[in-house]
């Protein structure tokens, strides 16, 4: 037998010391098309940055063709044969399709180094190999999101690729869209490329590839055929002898505190349709002590439900109400004023302004209570400040020292604190504790325990579907922007949250099996 | 950037419930020089301050002290406005237009009414120009180089339209009294700018506003998550820079005796100067009027020295130029050789 198309050994990767890739092995023989799934933050992405070359691994060989390379940039990468295609991809708008699939190594007249006129004949053949000939002279940013993910196919073809490797290509994608590209991906393998294909739905693996990789917590965790039932990916990808084991570690379940089922909701939306088409006629219904979590998939709607309650996306249809009263919340600005606190995920980016001390974030949605006249009363920011950053534990030598200069987990709960600093009815928080080490996790649960306890309405997006398991009442399931089941209570684990995340899609094959095993 | 590490063993060390304490003093040393760079420029016009004492015996007399005082004056306001500008974010290029357009304001209804109220309507007319600015930007969401850059050139063009004979003098003998008095040994020129600095730095410092203004600078998006509205808070810092603007060229106006559409361009480069010296980033929400009005200083008496030393007047933009090369490379150096970063 040939020698394998790439194989990757003892690939290892940290960053900041965290291990996100343990001596990963993977060898992809030539025209083999393999799956790659895990949960978020399992490996997937760091494998497949490391094999196309955007990053350097820690440890391990990287060999293509039996020929061992060291890859600088997902441009030596392309060179060496590896092209990837990403559910966006980096095109030059501004140039045309065949510019783009020649980027880089455009013909050149001799001596001057001037463009040439006209075109390769090899781009040409690979517009045509994708079906996209007829667009080769139109511009980029007039061509539709599928369409500038087959020019990046035919970019890495006309480089005669012998591997190429897919990120979730589909989660942008329309059913039509899906199928089209799935055509080209069977033309790449008749043509004896090697795939390796990253998804989060299952149901797509057995139209795509032969066997499946599972990677759990930066290892390899199993190898199953493509046929394999679903719920078994789904266990691999959890361990479920493991869940159960840090469910014990972590804590108590928190204790259900809704108290009236029957009553006024606090929050309730009906017919819920945002601008950008995230999510489309949900209803939903959180009542006074309940914690209700919006599960799904990134692009599922929940996240977009989640920001819009919040303040931060355009509602176009449907009508928001809190304590029966009609509730218009068009900025953030807004909903804090009328009694909604949110805590954004993406800590960096949307959460900690860098220029601030940990007493001035914590103060800083409280402000038009806590200065009602526009002059600052430093007195009252201190007390408050002092307060709320002792009952989320935040770790600092002192409040007035940078919020930059605190460990992630403790700039986290400082944002949590600014949170709960407006007392707010309704709480919304996205991936609530993403950093924060397990004792101080169980301080802030015990914080939101004793919102609800209060009466305040929880709403909970959390890629964490252990947290999900443990402190919700009930969690809402989203599948392309519509809300496609509920699990009560008793009916929350990670497993059967994991299983109701990727096990939705209508119309795919798998879902018409029966799920008993 | 701050220095992860240092603060990383305090707060392994420390319990759960912070002590308030008020700042700590500061010690003086090469990172603390890093992370105040009030306290940079302020050694650095310490030393400029000595050495030219030393140089120039006529360097500490009143006469001298007053006239550095009349002549930063205007730089200390125009670029304190600037301040507001660049802690949203964004910039303003039409300061230059505004200092032109307000003093021909001026000088025009000075004669009319009295130049009490034409000094009002001048700052009335400038602070609504950087209202306009602010809608533009803040609301249509327009680019600020672009908007204000264009103002800029509206404005001077207005000037220059109205002084079509000639800059505009004045007959009331009244016009240059803020220019020329004294409040004992002090001018009243350099007490107007001092209490413009002042309410600067009590709006950034002691009010909502300002807290909302650091917000918007640091960032942006964050700050809007955590309900700050942000938009008015943009509005707010162009409107503010506009006031300021206004106030530098009434100013300047009534130090030349006269309303001048050439105002403008030489004053607005010195005062962007001026606030890069005195540590404000660009885009990054971190500066304070104490360093603004020490770094529009520095230039004031680097610019005087040049004068009493009878070097030649080109030097002042060679020297302040690097500068604010060398301060920046202090603010920015020390984080990336620690981090040993190369590139």
């Amino acid at each position: 037998m040939s020698s394998a198309a790439v194989e990757a050994r003892g690939i290892a990767k940290a960053f900041s010391g965290v291990a996100a890739l343990r001596g990963v092995d993977l060898v992809l023989a030539e025209g083999e098309a393999r799956g790659l799934i895990g949960e978020n933050g399992a490996g997937k992405s760091t494998l497949i940055n490391v094999i196309s070359g955007a990053l350097r691994p820690d440890a391990g060989t990287l060999r293509i063709g039996g020929e061992a390379v060291t890859l600088r940039s997902p441009q030596a990468a392309l060179e060496e044969g590896i092209g990837t295609v990403h559910q966006q991809n980096w095109l030059v708008p501004t140039l045309t399709a065949i510019q783009n699939v020649e980027l880089g190594r455009e013909p050149v007249t001799r001596g001057l180094h001037l463009l040439a006129r006209g075109s390769m004949p090899q781009s040409r053949a690979a517009l045509e190999f994708v079906g996209l000939l007829q667009a080769a002279h139109r511009e980029v940013a007039s061509l539709s999101l599928a369409e500038r993910q087959l020019i990046a196919i035919a970019r890495a073809y006309a480089r005669g690729s012998r591997v190429m490797i897919f990120d979730e290509p589909t989660a942008a994608l329309s059913p039509v869209e899906t199928h089209y590209l799935f055509e080209v991906i069977e033309r790449l393998r008749a043509a004896g490329t090697a795939l390796l294909y990253v998804t989060h739905r299952l149901d797509e693996l057995a139209h795509v590839v032969d066997r499946v990789t599972v990677m759990r917590a930066g290892e390899v965790v199993g190898e199953l055929p493509s046929s394999a039932h679903e719920r078994e990916l789904v266990e691999r990808m959890a361990g479920s002898e493991r869940v159960e084991h840090e469910i014990e570690v972590v804590g108590e379940r928190r204790r259900s505190t809704v108290r009236d089922r029957a009553a006024e909701p606090v929050l309730r939306g009906s017919r819920l349709s945002d601008a950008d088409g995230a999510f489309h006629d949900v209803d939903l219904e959180v009542h006074a002590g309940e914690v209700v979590a919006l599960v799904g998939l990134p692009d599922s709607g929940a996240v977009a439900l989640a920001r819009t309650l919040a303040g931060a996306g355009r509602l176009r249809d449907g009508e928001l109400r809190l304590n029966g009263a009609a509730l218009s919340a068009r900025t953030p600005a807004r909903a804090v004023r009328a009694g909604i606190g949110y805590l954004a995920g993406d800590r960096k980016l949307r959460g900690v302004l860098p220029n601030f001390s940990v007493r001035d974030t914590v103060t800083l949605s409280a402000l038009p209570t806590l200065s009602p006249t526009g002059f600052l009363r430093r007195r009252g920011e201190r007390r408050m400040a002092r307060e709320l950053s002792g009952r989320c534990e935040v770790r600092a030598a002192s409040l007035s020292m940078p919020i930059t200069a605190l460990s992630g987990g403790n700039q986290q709960k400082a944002l949590f604190a600014r949170t709960l600093a407006t007392s707010p009815r309704v709480i919304i928080c996205e991936d609530p504790t993403a950093g924060v080490d397990p004792g101080g996790r169980e301080a802030l649960y015990g914080l939101l325990a004793g919102a609800c306890e209060h009466g305040a309405a929880v709403v909970l997006c959390s890629s964490d579907l252990r947290e999900v398991s443990l402190i919700s009442d009930r969690a809402v399931v989203f599948w392309r922007g519509r809300i496609v089941s509920e699990l009560g209570r008793d009916q929350l684990s990670v497993s059967a949250l994991m299983e109701a995340q990727f096990n939705q899609g209508p119309g795919s094959a798998r879902t018409a099996m029966p799920t008993a095993s | 950037m701050t220095d992860l590490t240092h603060h990383a063993e305090l707060e392994a060390s420390v319990p759960a419930t912070p002590p308030d304490a008020p700042d700590e003093p500061r010690r003086l040393s090469i990172r603390s020089l890093t992370q105040a760079p009030e306290l940079l420029v302020f050694v650095f016009l310490a030393a400029l301050c000595i050495a030219l004492a030393l140089a120039e015996s006529r360097f500490v007399t009143e006469i001298n002290l007053q006239n550095i005082g009349r002549q930063t004056s205007v730089l200390l306001v125009l670029s304190a406005g600037v301040l507001f500008v660049l802690l949203v974010g964004g910039i303003d290029l039409s300061i230059g237009g505004m200092l032109a357009f307000t003093s021909v304001i001026a000088a025009h209804f000075a004669d009319s009414t009295s130049p009490g109220i034409a000094f009002a309507i001048a700052i009335a007319a400038t602070t609504g120009v950087g209202l306009l600015n602010g809608l533009l930007i803040g609301i249509a969401g327009f680019s600020p180089i672009v908007v204000t850059l264009a103002v800029g050139q509206v404005l001077t063009g207005v000037a220059l339209l109205i002084t079509s004979n000639g800059p505009i003098q004045p007959l009331n003998p009244h016009y240059t009294d803020l220019a020329t008095s004294l409040v004992g040994p002090i001018p009243t020129i350099v007490i107007a700018a001092l209490v413009c600095l002042v309410a600067a730095h009590l709006l950034l410092s002691r009010t909502r506003l300002g807290r909302y203004v650091y917000a918007v600078g640091g960032n942006e998006m964050a700050a809007w998550l955590a309900g700050v509205p942000t938009a008015k808070t943009k509005i707010a810092g162009y409107t503010i820079c506009g006031a300021f603007a206004g106030a530098a060229g009434v100013l300047a106006s009534s130090r030349i005796g006269s309303g001048d559409a050439s105002l403008g361009p030489t004053e607005m480069l010195t005062a962007f100067a001026a606030v890069f010296l005195g540590g404000v980033g660009f885009g990054t929400g971190r500066g304070t009027v104490l360093g603004v009005a020490l770094g529009a200083l520095t230039l004031g008496v680097m610019s005087d020295g040049i004068d009493l030393l009878q070097l030649d007047s080109d030097w002042q933009s060679i020297v302040s130029g690097v500068l604010i090369v060398v301060a920046i490379a202090f603010q920015v150096l020390p984080g990336k050789l620690r981090r040993g970063v190369a590139t």
